[in-house]
């Protein structure tokens, strides 16, 4: 038996690692066999291809990164014609992650996939401005998120996992929002609010302002966001925010995940999924225990 | 272009050379980064790693045998971190990353640098001779900034001439024998007024870019400089050297 399989909603994993959303390319498999990720997850593609945000786009602070990479993506169209191909290629499921302005346009875009061979499921990015509602992030909105979902839902048998932001009141009640309007899994989370300004000229850091911020720094943010949303809903969870080791990866578990995903820290250990994953095993192994009894095991 | 995607090793620091204050050079041990070609870099973490750090892009400034070097300056953080490496200690790195400087087999070559920009033209000089014949003009802001070249300039010291090395670019450019490709790193400042001079003269240019970077491979889309076909290109997959040509310069 394989000590490390798990499920994401509707798609059956060999193990529970997987990437984060836009710290990830193909290019990441000049460093490690990618084929051993339980699932892979593309950047965030938009409807139409996006340049990006004005550089600079990136700051590091203590324990963490800050990052206003604005969503740059060649474009559904591109992406489903040049990347889906080699994506589907390595093996492992394919999540890919979109976005759009409207939930129309969500619809759009997962009509058109659904025509494709080669996507496991949807990890859809809630993060972004919604263009109807004087471009208040569409993940901040319990309504929204139920309506979002419930139309999606509509439209796909394939796995439907929302992506919470944890900038928002209550994380709970999105996530229930999600799982009502028919989420097979939840993601989480995207990166926190932060802003770096530079003290002697008082420019922000960042070109855009305000950006967002992850890695190391944040995860006992996530821990608490995957602790608190694992008691409320019993659909799958996801978990990101901070992995920078197998143990990091063992805490989000332990709060009530059944994947992982990891990101800002593999900026600076390109090979670090893999090595989560042998850890994570050698984990398990000495504890004799399986992923699936691992899960949500936290107490105080 | 790099001969080894997805190379990473543990290098041991065999020599370190302080220039002064702000600059110092360390050698480092590896055959495979040793064959990087001019113009590439590596992203180079100090060992142990304790706290969540992002890695440093330093560019190659030369090689010998086994054994490669990168040319430091201290602006920061991570790079006073550098600072304190002693040799015998080990660094972990990725490389070499990034595409290269268009090696020519004969020709004229000028190179223009100013301060760090100094750093990815070492090894470019060395490759060009004896083939081509090269002039390497570097400027500086202070007498710090300066290091071996055919003319310095500077407003400090009495080696290097007054103003700035756009001046000295824009003198060579004019002079009879022309050149057949110039080659330069620098402040985006300097660069740009580069772009401007060789346009105007015809004379193709390369640069070596920086911009703020946290991947190193292609991956974060963090590194954008702008194109002037519009949107972004990646410093880290599509440089760091780019034809003058293909950056907007005005953004
Ligand atoms: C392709 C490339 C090649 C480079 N080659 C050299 C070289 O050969 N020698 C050399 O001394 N420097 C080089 N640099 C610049 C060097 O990487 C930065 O100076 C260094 O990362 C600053 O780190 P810090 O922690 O000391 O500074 P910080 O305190 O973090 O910042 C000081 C300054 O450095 C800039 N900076 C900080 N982090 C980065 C980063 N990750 N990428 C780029 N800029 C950053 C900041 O914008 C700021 O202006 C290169 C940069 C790039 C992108
Ligand atoms: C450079 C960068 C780009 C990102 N791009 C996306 C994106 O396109 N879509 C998305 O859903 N999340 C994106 N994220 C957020 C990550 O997927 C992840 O949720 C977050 O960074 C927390 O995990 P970490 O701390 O391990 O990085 C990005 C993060 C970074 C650092």
């Amino acid at each position: 038996m394989n000590r490390l399989s798990t499920k994401l909603g509707r798609i059956e994993l060999a193990n529970p690692v997987t990437v984060a959303s836009g710290t990830f390319g193909l290019e990441s498999g000049d460093w490690y066999d990618l084929s051993r990720l339980g699932a892979l997850v593309s950047k965030t593609i938009t409807l139409e291809p996006r340049a990006g945000n004005q550089p600079p786009r990136l700051f590091e602070t203590s324990g963490g990164l800050l990052n206003s990479i604005g969503l740059q993506n060649p474009g559904l169209e591109a992406f489903l014609r040049d990347e889906l191909p080699l994506y589907a290629a390595v093996g492992p499921p394919l999540m890919v992650s979109f976005s759009a302005g409207t939930v129309d346009e969500f619809c759009r875009m997962v009509e058109t996939m659904e025509k494709h061979e080669g996507i496991a499921g949807y990890e859809v990015n809630v993060s972004c401005p919604n263009v109807e509602r004087e471009g208040m992030a569409f993940g901040t909105d319990a309504q929204v998120v139920y309506d979002l979902t419930r139309r999606l839902a509509a439209l796909t048998q394939r796995e439907l996992c929302v992506k919470l932001t944890p900038n928002v009141t209550d994380i709970v009640t999105i996530a229930r929002a999600a799982q009502e309007g028919g989420a097979t899994s939840l993601a989480l989370i995207n990166t926190l609010l932060g802003m770096a300004i530079d003290p002697e000229t008082g420019h922000s850091r960042i070109a855009r302002g305000v950006a967002g911020y992850s890695g190391p720094a944040i995860k006992p943010v996530a821990v608490a966001c995957v602790w608190r949303v694992a008691q409320a809903v019993n659909i799958p969870i996801l978990a990101m925010g901070g992995i920078a080791g197998w143990e990091d990866a063992v805490e989000l578990i332990r709060a009530g995940a059944c994947a992982v995903a990891v990101g800002t820290a593999a900026f600076v250990s390109p090979d670090l999924p893999v090595r989560v994953l042998d850890g994570l095993d050698a984990f398990l192994a000495r504890k004799e225990l399986t992923l699936a009894e691992l899960v949500g095991t936290a107490t105080f | 272009m790099p001969s080894e995607s997805g190379y990473r090793a543990v290098c041991r620091v065999v020599r370190k050379l302080e220039h002064n204050e702000h600059y110092f050079t360390l050698w480092l041990r590896d055959a495979t980064i040793a064959r990087a070609v001019p113009g590439q870099f590596v992203m180079l973490q100090p060992q142990p790693q304790t706290d969540f750090s992002l890695r440093i892009p330093l560019c190659v400034h030369d090689v010998e045998d086994d054994t490669f070097a990168v040319l430091v300056r201290v602006v920061g953080q991570g790079t006073r971190r550098l600072a304190a490496v002693r040799p015998g200690d080990l660094l972990d790195v990725m490389g070499p990353l990034g595409n290269g400087f268009t090696l020519m087999a004969e020709g004229r070559a000028l190179l223009v640098s100013g301060g760090i920009g100094y750093a990815p033209l070492r090894l470019l000089q060395r490759r060009l001779r004896p083939g081509c014949v090269t002039q390497w003009l570097h400027g500086g802001r202070t007498a710090a900034d300066l290091f071996p070249a055919d003319v310095l300039f500077c407003d400090e010291g009495v080696a290097a001439r007054q103003g700035l090395v756009t001046d000295g670019l824009r003198e060579a450019l004019a002079a009879s024998g022309g050149w057949d490709r110039v080659f330069a790193c620098g402040p985006h400042a300097m660069l740009a007024a580069c772009a401007g001079l060789c346009t105007e003269a015809g004379v193709p240019l390369e640069v070596s870019l920086e911009a703020y970077m946290a991947c190193g491979i292609g991956v974060c889309h963090g590194c954008a400089v702008p194109a002037v076909t519009g949107g972004y290109m990646a410093v880290c997959k599509d440089g760091p050297v780019f034809n003058a040509q293909e950056v907007d310069w005005n953004e």
